[in-house]
């Protein structure tokens, strides 16, 4: 129990620096909407989590990639120091929010963008704006983990891009496409493929957008944690989302085979959460592989010249 | 002659002409900067005239051409700040200004996109209930014994499946159009609220 006894010294002395300056007060204050806000990010976060989404996974990765950053070069954040005007802007914006707060209980989005806003302000008012062209990858990442529903904010972009369906009916043409080669009496008509015994409807949870991202993410995740220079990068990214999409062919083949031929029970084996377990493992597994094939050939590529 | 002679050799002490150049630039930013600002109060008067902040479709208009002309109230005030530079006693309180209304344009955003998520949700309604009128009376002419010889069950269901793939494009078109515009006025709003609170740092900075 010492380290615990410890601890809490501790806490009491940060927070009887903190309560003595303005700086410490607003703060404190900030926090306190984070605090707040803890509960409702949790509560969609958690229920997800067990649900067998991968969100969970992005925004813990993203956090620690982010504090790992920061600790990194805790030396020149400890130099950093906040101008008046860095002050003022911090001020203006905590207490805003935290008055605008209680208000904005009825979403998560509105707790998210005060929260967000309250973090700019106690960044801003302990270390200065110049904090965030000093560490742009922790900023970045760590306004990304405010909000908790990725796929929600994915897909508004993605619809804002690419025409309604678009990437839906790809994908039903190319697993059409593929079941007529092995044989099957496939008929693809917009984002249905169609069968004599039934249809098979291709929806957005199907596209295989998801996995993209999540997979493109790992890749970025893992080209930071291993210091990749930016091109080794864009390639780790791009194959895996040129893997996540061309698997999500053959996923799309079994769902639809299992939803025809096998009985509802298949089809919602290998559609619900156990059938994204598999995929998603099988998915990371390929990905390990073709990243390591390549990266050996790459070695052997600098060997020899 | 020997006194205009005298006049000359006096004024080009502090290199007068520069100074001349910089107090006439000031002097025209200030013109032209309260010229934007007050033209943009004006809109923003006549725009907003019959108050009603509670509706939702004022709010969503007022915001969005507001935001459409805050480009014009940005470019004032930087004139502004610049004709005032000099001018310790004004400058402060007007960058405080500054920092004041970009912090609540920042902020506005939020209001901008609950209220483009709730007219979403109206529009997705209105097309909904209209849809499901008709499909009732499809359902009715069905039901009823004595159809008329000219309309066959099949050509009724696929008027209903046409109706249904209508609507799911009305509502596909609406909430594009919805999003556009609520995008445009968010981003004029926070990037015009950003300015400001750029311009109130050059203002708050003490040298």
């Amino acid at each position: 129990m010492l380290w615990r006894r410890k601890l809490s010294s501790r806490l009491c002395s940060l927070l009887q620096q903190a309560i003595e300056s303005n700086q410490g007060r607003f703060s404190l204050l900030g926090l306190s909407v984070g605090l707040l806000y803890l509960p409702a990010w949790l509560g969609y976060l958690v229920p997800q989590a067990l649900k067998g989404k991968i969100g969970w996974f992005l925004i813990a990765s993203m956090l620690f990639l982010a504090g790992l950053e920061l600790w990194k070069k805790r030396n020149v954040l400890a130099q950093l120091e906040s101008a008046e005007e860095d002050r003022m802007l911090g001020y203006l914006l905590i207490s805003s929010s935290v008055i605008l707060f209680p208000f904005c209980r009825f979403a998560v989005w509105p707790q998210a963008l005060l929260w967000l806003l309250t973090l700019v302000g106690i960044v801003s008012s302990l270390w200065g704006i110049s904090f965030f062209r000093l560490f742009i990858m922790p900023t970045f990442f760590i306004s990304l983990t405010v909000y908790p529903r990725i796929g929600v904010i994915s897909r508004f972009i993605w619809e804002l891009f690419i025409p309604y369906e678009g990437l839906e009916k790809a994908m039903a043409w190319a697993a059409t496409l593929a079941m007529q080669g092995i044989g099957f009496p496939a008929v693809n008509r917009g984002i249905f493929i169609t069968f004599p015994e039934g249809a098979v409807e291709v929806g957005w949870g199907c596209n295989g957008l998801d996995m993209a991202i999540t997979l493109a993410a790992a890749g970025l995740f893992m080209g930071i944690l291993y210091k990749q220079p930016r091109n080794q990068m864009i390639a780790l990214i791009s194959i895996a989302v040129i893997i996540a999409f061309v698997a999500n062919i053959p996923r799309l083949m079994l769902v639809t085979i299992a939803s025809v031929y096998w009985g509802p029970e298949w089809f919602r084996f290998w559609h619900g959460f156990w059938g994204g377990q598999i995929f998603s493992g099988v998915l990371f597994t390929l990905y390990y592989y073709v990243v390591g094939g390549l990266s050996k050939r790459e070695a052997a590529k600098v060997k020899n010249t | 002659m020997t006194s205009i002679l005298k006049s000359r050799q006096l004024t080009p002490k502090q290199s007068p002409l520069s100074y001349e150049g910089s107090g006439l630039a000031k002097s025209i930013c200030f013109v032209v900067g309260l010229v934007c600002v007050g033209g943009f109060l004006v809109d923003l008067l006549v725009l907003g005239m019959p108050p009603d902040p509670f509706a939702l479709e004022w709010r969503v208009s007022f915001l969005q051409q507001a935001g459409d002309r805050s480009i014009v109230f940005l470019f004032g005030v930087a004139l502004l700040l610049y004709s005032n530079f000099d001018n310790r006693r004004l400058k402060r309180p007007f960058a405080f200004f500054c920092l004041a209304t970009g912090v609540a344009m920042l902020l506005s955003s939020g209001l901008v996109i609950r209220d483009n998520l709730i007219l979403k949700e109206q529009a997705f309604e209105a097309i909904s209930t209209q849809e499901e009128q008709l499909q009732a009376q499809i359902d009715e002419t069905l039901s009823n014994p004595d159809l008329e010889a000219e309309l066959t069950p099949g050509q009724l269901r696929q008027a209903s499946q046409e109706i249904s793939s209508r609507a799911q494009n009305l509502k596909q078109t609406s909430r594009q159009g919805i999003t556009k515009s609520g995008i445009a006025s968010l981003g004029n709003l926070v990037v015009v609220g950003l300015g400001l609170i750029g311009l109130s740092r050059i203002g708050l900075k003490r040298r």
